[in-house]
């Protein structure tokens, strides 16, 4: 269950609107490697992940994803308030435009709308951590890439707190790889699929 | 899951979800003191409720966590897991030697 608190996870406070901008920057919305698909992935795969504190990981990532998903979304609002239709045409606006007017729609920069393919749930711990490494660091990149466009210092500000994140995520989810490889068979950690072949939780009242 | 831990947890979503659906008509009706006054008798009820939830059975919210030795949030069930028991022994017993 959620609660929603009327905050940011970290302040959004743009003066100066720049659609060309926006453009870019909605990819962390809706795009491949952005904070939507981020956190679809690690709330579905918390259901099947063994060891509480791997769980734990996933929920908490998942939730904080969320708060970067109303980042994003309050970077791109701030960025395409007031618009001209000149200012539209002259940004190359105009094709998001006249699908979404100024609303805020989960799209990749390069047009497509938002995909469950961009993630994957693939119910074993070892796939799914890998995977999660993997999507911190394409985050990671992504910001990178977003920095060397934006000179705004308004807008690479709350940009950099968000590439933080990824970076603290990945270490978090390193040491949760390492967590669940320790309950394994040093052998050889393919042996068996804990989250299928062994359930390994065991609830003491049970 | 003993029988006292389901009652409280039972007592906490009848009281939040009370709150939750107040809420959502405050949403469209801002001054409506009757429907307020009925948010706010219900607030101090589901507090006492979680306070006494989370002093026996564990926190419901990371800022519920009391222990100063261990970080209890991370301690199951997870509200998901559902009330059979999933502890055991190897159930496929093949492997990819």
């Amino acid at each position: 269950m959620w609660h929603y608190e009327k905050r940011l996870q970290y302040p959004v406070n743009i003066t100066q609107t720049n659609p060309q901008i926006a453009k870019i920057i909605t990819t962390q919305y809706g795009g491949p490697d952005g904070e939507l698909g981020a956190s679809l992935r690690y709330l579905s795969q918390r259901h099947t992940m063994p060891y509480k504190e791997a769980v734990a990981v996933l929920n908490d990532v998942g939730t904080e994803e969320l708060g970067h998903m109303e980042m994003i979304c309050a970077i791109v609002y701030q960025l395409t308030k007031n618009l001209s239709i000149e200012e539209i045409k002259a940004s190359g606006f105009d094709a998001y435009y006249v699908d979404h007017t100024t609303g805020i729609y989960p799209v990749a920069a390069s047009g497509p709308a938002f995909t469950a393919t961009y993630l994957q749930s693939k119910g074993d711990p070892i796939t799914d951590l890998v995977e999660d490494l993997a999507a911190e660091q394409k985050a990671r990149t992504t910001y990178d890439n977003i920095l060397r466009l934006v000179n705004d210092p308004e807008v690479a500000d709350p940009i950099r707190f968000l590439r933080e994140r990824e970076i603290v995520h990945f270490q978090r989810f390193g040491e949760t790889l390492r967590i669940v490889q320790d309950n394994l068979d040093s052998r050889n950690f393919y042996a068996f699929n804990p989250s299928f072949d062994m359930p390994t939780k065991c609830d003491k009242n049970c | 899951m003993p029988t006292n831990e389901i009652q409280l947890l039972q007592q906490i979503n009848q009281l939040s979800f009370a709150m939750h659906d107040t809420a959502l008509y405050l949403d469209t009706h801002p001054m409506d003191t009757n429907a307020l006054d009925y948010y706010h008798y219900l607030k101090p009820m589901k507090e006492q409720a979680i306070a006494e939830y989370t002093a026996s059975y564990g926190p419901l919210t990371m800022g519920d966590v009391n222990s100063n030795t261990e970080w209890t949030w991370i301690n199951e069930p997870w509200p998901w897991e559902g009330a059979g028991c999933s502890c055991g022994t190897m159930r496929n017993d093949y492997n990819i030697r």
